[in-house]
């Protein structure tokens, strides 16, 4: 029943995003890097941002593909594969085996897909943590199975492959350490030693890279309360010591994640409140990411009481889990907080939403009949509410690729004068029109009524 | 309990599955926005610029002058005026851009004006999309014509 639901979703949203055209800012630099660099060139990091991985494997399928169509089209799976196996992976560890566990599982599924950091990180071609969603659970799988000897093997390359990606995949590493000293059955010390060394080397390397002047303080605009600074302003008004300013926007991605507020440090949501012109959607994604918070917060802390002084649950290595993976994708976006950050730790955040929402159900099928129906209905409204997150994320990724259209059709004579002296990218950016113009490469959403709309959100 | 918590997925899926269903049968309509008949009625209704670029990729020029008969640009009467002009007066940025893009001139009779109508109706963002085309060098010195119509499009008429 969850595949069966789960599935319309999962289509439409992964053909919006292979039909879609790529767009034309994020995509034709990139692609102009890789079709104009050698692959070494990606090996040593020259800037502050280090995605080797993601470029090799960008660089082997450019380089390799008979047409640029053809390498564009393989690109594409990038992003269309590790949602699917995200998605389905997420069904298969859950593994409903009762009604209610299908029921649960669907809306766990809704929270996988509806949360800002998961919509986030839905942007062709920039595949960075969509590709180290999937490893994570993948790792998480294999950490909770019987072990066997290559499950060491295979978690120490889904790690690389994680980091080779995005930094955030050092998210895995922790993750790693603190389920061997749980217990979990599935590594042991020798796979924690060694995803722990390759996080310290990983971190050695950065830094004795950084170039001769280092990495600035700000790469891009940080958000901060209920406005956003420039890089610039940011230097000026917190660079002599931006300690505070580094623990607002870890703190701001890791309660999106939790709350859905603040947005890319910014709170948003608070100042529409304030100032009298909330939304119904906003009061959706913060109430549901609230009552989901608490009831999650509430199963954890049973969960870890459960536990006895050598052994710890499933659940209770899965509560540390969310925790620890969580904090680090906070710490990772010190620099500035955006949504698409938080996405290593969502896979985990919807299983502790599986496991919350299934004791809740339990443990109110168990009281009086009137206590009973409150607390369903409650529920009924906390999955109804992730549905509606859930269909925004198709709507609002539909409209993406509109808005690429857009940029498309309106953008792409001042790309060819303001890049004249790149023959590599005037090359690309004609190679590429026709898939950012074609009127049937975009769905545009669809326009429910207006209450529906209210409810979704803007897109 | 199961039912309660399913329900909302499964009103999800059947609801996904009829409108992407109805979608497939149906792909014109009120529910994933009409099509506009003509690029004339694109640009006056606000289709986007997206609707508008449907008729240029299916072959018609954007040089080529268009029917226009609307109360907010032509005070009702029927004219016909190339779809830069009428872009311009509607103050649609991205349409202008698209039809520049995709082979508008400006130093055609039908579009000469186009940055004096610019001008004259204070868009200077549009004035800035003309511009980035050769615009200023293009266009000949706006000539007074303050007495000729009321409504600016009807004014920059060549």
């Amino acid at each position: 029943m969850t595949v069966m639901a789960s599935l319309p979703f999962l289509f439409i949203l992964c053909t919006t995003l292979w039909r879609g055209p790529f767009p034309i800012r994020e995509a034709t630099g990139q692609f102009e890097d890789i079709a104009d660099r050698p692959a070494s060139a990606f090996l040593v990091p020259t800037l502050s941002y280090y995605r080797p991985l993601f470029h090799l494997s960008l660089w082997s399928v450019w380089h390799s593909a008979s047409s640029i169509d053809g390498a564009l089209r393989a690109i594409k799976l990038f992003h269309v594969v590790p949602i699917m196996v995200l998605v389905l992976l997420f069904i298969w560890i859950l593994r409903p085996r009762s009604a209610l566990d299908a029921a649960v599982a669907t809306a766990a599924v809704a929270v996988l897909v509806g949360a800002p950091a998961f919509l986030g990180n839905l942007e062709p071609p920039l595949s960075y943590t969509i590709v180290g969603m999937p490893a994570a659970l993948i790792v998480w799988m294999l950490l909770e199975r019987d072990y066997r000897s290559w499950h060491g093997p295979a978690i120490v390359i889904l790690t690389l492959v994680a980091i080779g990606f995005k930094e955030q995949g050092l998210a895995i590493v922790p993750l790693v350490v603190v389920a061997w000293w749980m217990g979990a059955p599935g590594t042991g010390r020798f796979t924690a030693a060694v995803v722990t060394v390759i996080a310290i080397a990983y971190v050695a390397f950065r830094l004795a890279h950084q170039g001769g002047k280092g990495w600035p303080p700000f790469e891009q605009d940080v958000g901060f309360l209920f406005s956003g600074l420039s890089s610039t302003e940011a230097t000026a008004r917190f660079g002599a010591f931006p300690v505070w300013i580094y623990l607002y926007s870890a703190a701001s991605t890791v309660a999106n994640v939790l709350l859905s507020e603040p947005t890319d440090g910014r709170f948003r949501i608070v100042l529409a409140v304030i100032e009298g012109r909330v939304q119904p959607w906003q009061i959706v994604h913060v109430v549901s990411s609230l009552a989901l918070t608490a009831l999650i917060a509430w199963w954890g802390i049973g969960a870890l009481k459960s536990r006895t002084a050598r052994t710890w649950s499933m659940e209770a290595r899965l509560v540390v889990a969310v925790v620890v993976v969580l904090m680090v994708s906070g710490a990772l976006s010190f620099d500035y907080s955006r949504d698409r950050l938080g996405g290593m730790a969502i896979p985990f955040y919807a299983l502790a939403a599986f496991f919350a929402i299934r004791q809740a159900a339990e443990r109110l099928s168990r009281q009086s009949a009137a206590v009973a129906a409150i607390g369903a209905v409650s529920l009924l409204l906390l999955a109804g509410a992730w549905q509606c997150r859930a269909l925004f994320t198709i709507e609002f990724t539909r409209q993406r690729t509109v808005n690429g259209q857009r940029e498309w059709l309106t953008d792409l004579y001042r790309r060819r004068t303001d890049y004249a002296t790149r023959p590599v990218y005037l090359h690309v950016l004609d190679s590429m029109v026709d898939q950012g113009t074609d009127p049937a490469r975009v769905v545009h959403p669809t326009r429910y009524p207006s209450w529906m709309r209210d409810l979704l959100g803007e897109y | 309990m199961a039912a309660l918590i399913g329900a909302p997925a499964i009103v999800a899926v059947l609801g996904l599955t009829a409108i992407e269903g109805y979608r497939l049968i149906q792909p014109v309509s009120p529910l994933f926005g009409d099509a506009p008949a003509s690029l004339a009625e694109s640009i006056t209704r606000g289709y986007g610029v997206e609707y508008s670029y449907r008729f240029i990729r299916a072959g018609q020029n954007p040089n080529n002058v268009v029917v226009v008969d609307s109360e907010n640009y032509t005070n009702g009467t029927s004219i016909t005026v190339s779809p830069l002009m009428l872009a311009v007066a509607a103050h649609d940025d991205n349409t202008a851009s698209m039809l520049l893009n995709f082979g508008a001139r400006l130093d055609l009779p039908q579009n000469r004006f186009a940055r004096c109508l610019a001008e004259e109706i204070g868009d200077k963002a549009m004035l800035r999309i003309i511009d980035r085309h050769g615009g200023h060098e293009l266009t000949p010195p706006c000539p007074d014509r303050t007495a000729v119509a009321t409504m600016p499009l009807l004014r920059w008429l060549d």
